[in-house]
């Protein structure tokens, strides 16, 4: 909301802002809640200009396109070379005297102009900074100002020197849409009253004869309406202009200026209709019919949904009730007679359309936000005067319409007791009494420390206590509330097993060379399809986008994003890893949630140096991360099996296990990966959080073994396409007495091994609490080889 | 007799002194040791000549022998020992590498900057004595909207950019359905920190994303008054910004808190005197607060004449922004290399 000081002060009485600035206005009212974003002023600086009429245009002796004019302003007369085509006698123009200083640093000198000589200048709009009242083609004939005005300062007769407060309304808070709601918030400050200032309505001629039907009446309690006969629409006066373009509205004509007048100044919306062009000279406010459509001010064509509330005439749709009037019943240069309207739309119907046409007019704003019902029918009438003013028209007697009275507003208590409570100073009856009574509340003291305050027609927001509360806490000030430490808990509480868990994680990837990333939740169908085979995907029904309308399945689709993000950039190697959270549709169109940890990897598994070459990061690197971090975080329940995620490489994939698949680790199938956009091998893996951030089972120390241990290394010739896994399960399977670790050491295929084979290296350990000899170990290597050969086919290399 | 004894051996002490000066090496003094000191040694003789001297003769020449052959051994032996050093030196020498160069590092990763950011805050909070908790990020309509007292219909869901998933679950606008799971699985008091992403459906550009982050925070107990939200927060600005910057709490409208606050902060970049940052207020906006309305209590079954409590929340990009003067929100989901790798070490 865009506030002018010139107003604001203009509805307190003389004087009672005076020592107050707009920045202290300002700042008060930025604590109270209302906070100013910004104070601007509205026009660039002018000196030395002022309103002058010409009294003679002749034609310059030395040129055919130059008017020589004599211009009065005020304390006589000067002569002023005019260079523009629409000069005209008795016009009063804005006249650059010499020393002026127009907008942009413009100075005006006393000049010869082919000859003559010109004392100043006649100004165009643009000239002036005020573009949007006139073209730059010609001279600006100052609209509503008369013979009183000679001479005067432009600056002071239209007010160009005002400053707008821009401020940030709650959404709670319609009633501020206006200058009267601002003053009321000041009023504590002014430490006086606002008010409106009398305007005088004379009624004259006919009664109205526009007949006012209210059939919508859920959709419009209230609708009002005047008749003006006999206006001539043209330009509103020039200060009137000025001051609705400082406040960021355009001026239209004296009528429509008029009802925007109104609304910023008490918040009520108003609608002139061109009289004439309402068919049968009926007002129907009902719903639409089915298909009914209407083109609007802004020339669109609209059908109207059966939730709108519509004006019309005897036949067809003249405006969207509370959003927009049409284009048919516009108030026009032609227009003699204007039916104005005020009405009280139904909020959440005028959100409803408005959010539904896109169209969020100042009216539908105000309207959706709630308007006070108790301004309508005195806004009508200052309307009706201002037209009558401004456009010389005559209002009609009475007040068309039918409006049911608005609910009573309640009558709330407020405990001085609690509002201590909640506030955490005392606050006397007597102060919170004034700080209601300043915000236009009728309270009533009842001498227990009970207050009762009568809700004001325009506050919507306050229902109950704490919203009295509230008032006179923030009225008040917050400032005053005093800091108060917290009664300390018993004990700091210290971070949670799942929270450990995850500091672990993090930490052990960091360790592992992986930078942690944040990346987005949304994924487009290209992604996914890429991806082929994941289903149950959770759609969005308003994607801020259409190409990213999905929840991520896996954190990998979209930390392969990041990924591809720096290999773009010249990254060799990239190593991130991700804890989020990712989405699958659930049973019962419910969404299943789960926190997962996420690694992706590509190029060097670290950066190269000068003593070593650098390894590509393959399956097995990030294989022995993810088996590192399992056992790091006690995860023992945690095992390998085979998995079907179509988006991995088939021959280099293996899925982790509880009692149900937990996680992945892959070489991203090399088809899916082009889709992604990367080059080279991307080995990923992902894991369900829940699964491996667990507390730790207490432990129970084993004994530290006195014996040395013994290792034997053991070649085994196996079948290729054997799974290693398979071959050391066998050798623990054979039951070797003392036997207490297997590694695979080694996988050889050369010479000594036969096609289709390939050797597998075993370290064999054994431990035990007496001393091992040479030839019992040999003697239990023999039987093992023995055994393995009989039963598996496996044979010493 | 004993005087050419005397001569001979001292001839000897200075051959080998003179002898053991040319060497070179250990072997070389061993060499001399053995044609000195050994078995047919030059002094091994001359002491078995001894035998031949007269008995009155015989003990004054033998100290003598001894003498000069302890003088030989401590010769001998300072100059092995001398040699033997400088062979090691040598080795040394032959084995030097150029320590300079760089060592052979295997680079750790760094945190997100949200991470550092989020564990600080953390950190601050539960020092004063709140836990933490998290909730999904896909909620119910009740949980976003309806238990914090946002109704259909009210213009404050309007105005979040809801993302729905369905009529009944949302991409949760803000972190506060925590706070009302919390509340909902047990009574008070409650003090709980709520970290997680939030979902706004705003078109992304330097200062919205689509995503992001909140913290919120909830206080509820008896007493608990707008004075303690202020001693809270404040002290949160201090230990987060700095113990200098000013702050000022001034009224706002949320629907969830009543009476409502936004905590502004004096401008960090500025110091007050106004810039790009604060739009030349010299006030950086940092959070939301206020004591938590009734109607939340309400909703899940507290006493809310007995209990009250206060609330806030604040979005976790916009602190670290603040804090490391990163420009653009997108930079935290871009996950740039060059730009994670500056938060290396914190």
């Amino acid at each position: 909301m865009n506030v002018s000081w010139s107003w604001l002060r203009e509805l307190f009485p003389d004087g009672a802002l005076a020592g107050l600035d707009p920045d202290r206005v300002a700042q008060r009212l930025t604590l109270q809640g209302l906070a100013v974003d910004e104070i601007r002023r509205p026009f660039a600086e002018l000196e030395g200009v002022v309103l002058g009429r010409v009294l003679e245009a002749g034609r310059h002796p030395n040129a055919d396109r130059l008017t020589l004019c004599r211009v009065a302003a005020g304390d006589g007369e000067r002569q002023v070379v005019c260079g523009a085509p629409n000069v005209e006698v008795g016009t009063i123009y804005a006249y650059a005297t010499e020393g002026a200083r127009l907008p942009g640093g413009r100075e005006i000198r006393r000049a010869r102009i082919r000859g003559v000589e010109s004392q100043g200048m006649l100004c165009s709009a643009p000239e002036l900074g005020l573009e949007a009242l006139g073209s730059a083609e010609g001279i600006w004939p100052v609209p509503g100002v008369g013979e009183g005005d000679l001479g005067r300062d432009l600056v002071e007769v239209l007010d160009l020197d005002d400053r707008i407060l821009v401020v940030d309304v709650a959404s709670n808070r319609g009633d501020l849409l206006c200058h009267l709601g601002m003053a009321r918030e000041a009023q504590w400050l002014a430490g006086a009253e606002a008010s409106l200032p009398v305007r005088g309505l004379e009624e004259s001629g006919p009664r109205v004869d526009v007949a006012v039907e209210v059939e919508d009446r859920e959709g419009c309690p209230a609708y009002l309406g005047r008749l003006i006969r006999g206006v001539a629409v043209g330009p509103s006066p020039a200060w009137l202009q000025v001051r609705l373009l400082a406040l960021g509205a355009r001026p239209v004509n004296n009528v429509v200026d008029a009802t925007n007048w109104v609304m910023l100044e008490c918040g009520q919306p108003l609608h002139p209709f061109d009289a004439a062009r309402l068919a049968g000279r009926r007002i129907v406010v009902r719903r639409p019919r089915p298909g009914e459509e209407i083109v609007t001010l802004d020339g669109r064509a609209r059908r109207l949904d059966p939730e709108t509330t519509v004006i019309a005439d005897g036949e067809r749709a003249v405006a969207v009730g509370g959003v927009m009037g049409g284009l048919d019943s516009e108030v026009g240069a032609g227009t003699s007679e204007v039916f104005l309207e005020a009405a009280w739309f139904e909020p959440a119907r005028v959100a409803r359309t408005a959010r539904g046409l896109g169209l969020r007019t100042d009216a539908a704003i105000r309207f959706s936000r709630g308007v006070d019902p108790a301004i309508t029918a005195p806004a009508l009438d200052r309307a009706a005067a201002l037209i009558a003013e401004l456009a010389g028209g005559r209002v009609a007697e009475g007040r068309v319409g039918d409006a049911t009275a608005p609910a009573e507003r309640p009558r709330i208590e407020l405990r001085t007791r609690r509002l201590e409570v909640l506030v955490g100073r005392p606050i006397a009856e007597e102060e919170a009494g004034r700080a209601l009574r300043s915000l236009g509340f009728a309270v009533r003291a009842e001498g227990d420390g009970t207050l009762v305050a009568g809700v004001p027609s325009w506050r919507f927001d306050v229902e109950r206590e704490v919203d009295l509360i509230e008032e006179v806490a923030r009225t008040t000030g917050y400032d005053m509330i005093p800091a108060v430490r917290l009664p300390a808990p018993p004990m700091a509480p210290a971070p949670g097993p799942a929270e450990r868990a995850l500091e672990r994680v993090r930490e052990i990837l960091r360790g592992a060379g992986y930078d942690e990333a944040r990346t987005p939740t949304f994924v487009g169908e290209a992604v996914v399809e890429a991806a082929a085979g994941v289903d149950n995907l959770v759609e969005i029904r308003n994607p801020i986008s259409k190409a990213e309308r999905f929840l991520r399945p896996f954190l990998i689709v979209t930390l392969a994003g990041a990924v591809v993000h720096n290999l773009n950039r010249g990254a060799s190697g990239v190593r991130l890893f991700e804890i989020g959270h990712a989405f699958r549709r659930g049973r019962q169109g419910g969404v299943e949630e789960s926190r997962r940890v996420s690694l992706a990897a590509i190029g060097p598994t670290r950066p190269a140096d000068w003593s070593r070459p650098v390894e590509p990061t393959d399956f097995f690197d990030v294989k022995g991360t993810i088996e590192e971090l399992l056992s790091q975080v006690g995860a023992g329940d945690v095992s390998f099996a085979p998995t079907d995620h179509a988006f991995l490489h088939a021959g280099r994939r293996i899925g982790l296990r509880t009692d149900r698949e937990v996680g992945f680790i892959g070489e991203v199938h090399p088809a899916v990966a082009e889709g992604w956009g990367v080059e080279g091998r991307l080995v990923v893996a992902e894991l369900a959080l829940d699964a491996v951030t667990r507390e730790p089972s207490p432990l129970s120390l084993r004994g530290v073994p006195r014996e040395p241990a013994v290792e034997r290394d053991l070649a085994l010739i196996v079948p290729e396409g054997q799974a290693s896994e398979r071959v050391v399960q066998a050798v623990r399977e054979a039951g070797v007495e003392d036997l207490v670790r297997i590694e695979v050491f080694d996988r050889y295929r050369g010479p000594q091994v036969p096609d289709g084979h390939l050797s597998l290296g075993l370290r064999l350990t054994f431990q035990a609490e007496r001393t091992l000899t040479d030839e019992s170990i040999d003697a239990r290597i023999a039987a093992l080889v023995e055994t393995l050969g009989r039963e598996h086919g496996y044979r010493l290399r | 007799m004993t005087s050419s004894l005397h001569e001979r051996l001292e001839a000897l002490q200075r051959d080998v002194e003179r002898e053991l000066r040319a060497a070179t090496s250990p072997d070389e003094v061993e060499e001399i040791r053995v044609r000195t000191l050994g078995r047919k040694g030059r002094l091994t003789l001359e002491a078995r000549s001894i035998g031949a001297l007269p008995a009155d003769e015989r003990p004054a020449a033998g100290e003598l022998v001894n003498r000069v052959k302890e003088g030989i051994e401590s010769v001998l032996g300072e100059r092995a020992r001398e040699l033997a050093g400088g062979a090691l030196a040598e080795r040394l020498e032959a084995e030097r590498i150029d320590v300079t160069l760089p060592g052979r590092r295997r680079p750790f990763g760094t945190r997100h900057p949200l991470t550092i950011v989020t564990e600080e805050l953390l950190e601050t909070f539960r020092d004063m004595g709140f836990d933490v908790a998290s909730g999904p990020e896909v909620e119910t309509v009740w949980h976003n909207f309806e238990a914090l007292n946002i109704p259909a219909g009210h213009p404050a869901r309007e105005e979040m950019d809801t993302i729905y998933v369905s009529d009944d679950l949302v991409l949760r606008t803000h972190t506060s359905p925590v706070q009302v799971r919390v509340m909902e699985s047990g009574p008070p008091p409650v003090r709980v920190v709520c970290p997680g992403r939030v979902f706004r459906n705003d078109t992304p550009d330097a200062s919205h994303s689509p995503y992001f982050h909140q913290i919120e925070g909830l206080w509820v107990d008896e007493g608990i008054s707008l004075a303690h939200l202020k001693w809270a927060l404040t002290e949160f600005v201090h230990r987060c910004y700095g113990p200098e910057v000013d702050v000022r709490f001034r009224a706002s409208y949320f629907p969830f808190t009543e009476p409502s606050a936004e905590l502004d902060g004096r401008c960090m970049l500025c110091r007050g005197a106004g810039c790009r940052a604060c739009k030349g207020s010299g006030w950086l906006e940092l959070l939301g607060c206020g004591m938590v309305h009734p109607a939340v209590l309400e909703a899940v079954g507290y006493d809310s004449e007995r209990y009250t409590g206060f609330a806030w929340g604040m979005g976790i990009e916009r602190v670290a922004m603040i804090k490391y003067g990163v420009p653009d929100i997108r930079m935290f989901f871009e996950n740039d290399l060059r730009f994670l790798h500056q938060f290396a070490g914190r």
